[in-house]
C-alpha cells in the first residue's frame, strides 16, 4: 500500500513537474513575443490591405473624341466604322464621368452608309478638320486657363486612318481635310498632337488612337517594347520573352533605370504598332451587333466591364489596354482567315497609370 | 481575362498564412526532443526559401507617394560562419501591385519579374531566445543588392529595377538540417525618377547542407 502511495505520490509529483514544464514551455516569453510578433504583422498586414481609402470621383475629368469616317478629298476611301467608335466611345466615357466636349465626327452616313451607324445623343457634330481639331484642345485650354482651373485629366480618343511616310517611317493622323496628295502638312504629327493635349492645364494627359501606324505615337519611357512594330507570326515577327528582352537590351535598359528621366507626358494606347494596320470588323465576327467597330476599339469598350480585376469599380488604362490587347490577340489574331492581318496594340512606358473607366 | 495572380492583394497574405501554418506545427513537434549541441554549429552552406509580403510607397517628383503591395518568393544560397553571412545569393519572383489612386486618379502601374541580388552582414547569437532544447537563435542583419528584370503588368514593357535590399531575420534551428526564420525585409526600388520604399514580413524555410553535420 506504502509502495502504491509512494508510487502515486511520485506520479503525481511527475505529473506536477510535468505540468510545471508545460507551462513553462507555454509562458516561454520568448515564444509569446515571437507569436505575438507574427499576428501583429498579420494584422497589420490585413488593416493595411483593407484600409486604403479610395478617392471619390473627380468631375473635372474631360474629354474631346474624334471619329473620322468621311474623308473630304479621299471620297474613295472612307475609314469604315470609325463613326461608331468615336460616338460609343463617348457614350461609354460620359457614363464613367468624363465631361466630352462636342464631338468631332464625320459620319460616313453623309455619304451614303452601307452599315448601320450610331447617331450621337447630342445629333450635331463638328466636322474634324485639323483646325478643328486644333482649336478643340485650344477653347478647352482657354476656357480652363479663365477659370483658372487644371483640369484632373485631359484624354483625347482618335479613330480614322493613319499614313506612313514609306522613306522615313514618321506616323501621321489624318484628319477629314487631309488631301488626295497625301499631304503631310494637312495630317497631324506626333509633336502636334504634344503640344495641343500640353496646352491643356491638366495633371494628367491620355490618349487612345485607333488608326493604322498609331504605334509610331506611343513613347516607350525607360522601358522596352518586347512586341514588334509589325506583329505577324506567319513572318516570324512574335512577342520575345521579357527575360530575354531585358538581356538582350540590358545596358540601355539599366541606364535608362539610373536616369533622372521622367515618364513621358502623355500615357497613350494605340490600336496598332508603328509598322501595321488596325482594322475594323465588317464580318460582324468580333463585334456582333449591329453597330460594327474598330477591332480594338471594340474590345476596349467592352473593358469597361470585363477588365476590372480587384472589385474597385476602377479600371485604368492599361487594365483596359491589357483586356483589349488579349481579345484582339485571341479573337482577331487568332482566327485562321487573319493570318496575314495580326496587329497587336501599344501602349506607353513609364511608371504611371491613369483611371479610364470609373463605375463607381 | 487578365491573369489573375498578377493583380491579386490577397496572394501574399495567403502565402503568409501557408508558411506559417507549414512551420509552426514542425517547431512544435521538435520541441523537448534533445539534439546534439555539437551539431548545432552555424552552416557553412545554407539554402534557404522564403515567401515575403511588402506593403509600402511609392512616389516621383511631382506626384504624390501613394500605398501598394508587393510579395516575392525567394530562393537565397548563403556562405555564412558563426559571425558572419559573408554573401547571400538571392533569385525571386517579385510581383508589385499597382498602388491605390490619387485624387486625379493617377495612380502607378503594377510590374512583376525575376531578380538577382547579393546581401551579406553580421550575424549574432542570442542566448536564450532559442527554442528549447535547441541551438541558440540567431539574428542575422544583411544588406545587399540586386536588379530586377521586371515586365508591366498586362503590357509588354520590360524594364530594369535596380534595388537596394535590408534585412533582419531571427533564424530558429530546429535541427541540424533545418530551421524556419522569420524576418522583416526593406527594398528600395528605382525605376527612373519613380522610388519605391518598401517594408515587409518573411517566413523562411532554411535548410542546411550536409557540411554542417560533421
Amino acid at each position: 500500500m506504502k509502495r502504491a502511495s509512494d508510487s502515486g505520490t511520485e506520479g503525481r509529483a511527475r505529473s506536477r513537474q510535468k505540468m510545471r514544464d508545460t507551462k513553462v514551455m507555454r509562458d516561454n516569453p520568448t515564444r509569446r513575443r515571437l507569436f505575438a510578433m507574427l499576428l501583429l504583422f498579420v494584422g497589420a498586414a490585413l488593416l493595411g490591405l483593407q484600409g486604403c481609402a479610395l478617392p471619390g470621383a473627380p468631375t473635372d475629368r474631360y474629354a474631346i473624341v474624334i471619329g473620322v469616317a468621311n474623308y473630304t478629298y479621299l471620297p474613295g476611301d472612307p475609314c469604315l466604322y470609325t463613326d461608331n467608335d468615336a460616338v460609343s466611345m463617348a457614350e461609354t466615357l460620359t457614363k464613367t464621368h468624363w465631361l466630352v466636349q462636342p464631338e468631332l465626327i464625320s459620319p460616313y452616313q453623309d455619304t451614303g452608309a452601307t452599315y448601320d451607324y450610331k447617331t450621337s445623343a447630342t445629333g450635331s457634330y463638328i466636322s474634324p478638320t485639323k483646325s478643328a481639331i486644333e482649336k478643340a484642345f485650344g477653347d478647352l485650354a482657354t476656357s480652363l486657363k479663365a477659370q483658372g482651373r487644371v483640369a484632373s485629366t485631359i484624354l483625347v480618343y482618335f479613330s480614322g486612318h493613319g499614313y506612313q511616310d514609306p522613306a522615313s517611317l514618321i506616323g501621321y493622323l489624318c484628319p477629314s481635310d487631309t488631301t488626295v496628295a497625301l499631304d503631310v502638312s494637312s495630317m497631324i504629327t506626333i509633336q502636334e498632337l504634344d503640344s495641343w493635349i500640353n496646352q491643356v492645364p491638366a495633371t494628367n494627359r491620355m490618349a487612345i488612337l485607333d488608326s493604322c501606324y498609331s504605334g509610331y505615337f506611343v513613347a516607350p519611357g525607360q522601358s522596352v517594347d518586347a512586341a514588334p512594330p509589325a506583329y505577324l507570326p506567319a513572318d516570324g515577327q512574335t512577342v520575345d520573352g521579357s527575360l530575354s528582352t531585358a538581356l538582350a537590351n540590358a545596358s540601355t535598359l539599366f541606364a535608362q533605370a539610373i536616369s533622372n528621366e521622367s515618364d513621358p507626358s502623355i500615357l497613350t494606347i494605340a490600336a496598332a504598332g508603328a509598322r501595321e494596320s488596325s482594322y475594323g470588323d465588317s464580318s460582324f465576327i468580333v463585334s456582333p451587333s449591329t453597330d460594327p467597330h474598330g477591332v480594338f476599339t471594340w474590345f476596349l469598350l467592352q473593358a469597361d466591364q470585363n477588365a476590372e480585376t480587384n472589385g474597385d469599380k476602377l479600371v485604368t488604362a492599361t487594365e483596359a489596354f491589357a483586356y483589349a490587347r488579349s481579345q484582339v490577340l485571341a479573337q482577331w489574331d487568332g482566327n485562321s482567315n487573319n493570318t496575314w492581318l495580326t496587329f497587336l496594340p501599344h501602349i506607353s512606358g513609364g511608371s504611371g497609370d491613369i483611371v479610364l473607366y470609373d463605375n463607381r | 481575362m487578365i491573369d489573375p495572380l498578377r493583380g491579386s492583394r490577397g496572394l501574399p497574405l495567403f502565402l503568409f498564412i501557408a508558411a506559417s501554418l507549414a512551420a509552426l506545427p514542425a517547431a512544435a513537434d521538435t520541441a523537448g526532443k534533445p539534439t546534439s549541441q555539437a551539431s548545432m554549429r552555424p552552416s557553412l552552406f545554407s539554402f534557404s526559401a522564403e515567401a515575403c509580403g511588402f506593403g509600402g510607397m511609392t512616389g516621383m517628383p511631382g506626384r504624390p507617394a501613394l500605398e501598394r503591395t508587393a510579395y516575392s518568393i525567394d530562393a537565397i544560397l548563403s556562405v555564412s560562419d558563426a559571425r558572419w553571412t559573408y554573401f547571400a545569393l538571392g533569385a525571386d519572383y517579385v510581383d508589385v501591385n499597382e498602388s491605390i489612386p490619387d485624387p486625379t486618379l493617377f495612380l502607378y502601374r503594377g510590374y512583376g519579374g525575376n531578380s538577382l541580388f547579393v546581401e551579406g552582414g553580421p550575424r549574432f547569437a542570442l542566448a536564450g531566445l532559442g527554442f528549447r532544447p535547441l541551438a541558440k537563435s540567431r539574428v542575422e542583419t544583411l544588406g545587399g543588392a540586386g536588379v530586377a528584370a521586371t515586365e508591366d503588368t498586362g503590357t509588354t514593357l520590360v524594364s530594369l529595377v535596380p534595388f537596394l535590399r535590408f534585412d533582419i531575420r531571427l533564424v530558429n534551428p530546429l535541427s541540424p538540417f533545418w530551421g524556419w526564420s522569420i524576418g522583416i525585409p526593406v527594398e528600395v526600388q528605382r525605376r527612373a525618377t519613380a522610388i519605391t520604399g518598401m517594408a515587409g514580413l518573411s517566413l523562411t524555410i532554411v535548410v542546411r547542407l550536409p557540411e554542417d553535420t560533421k
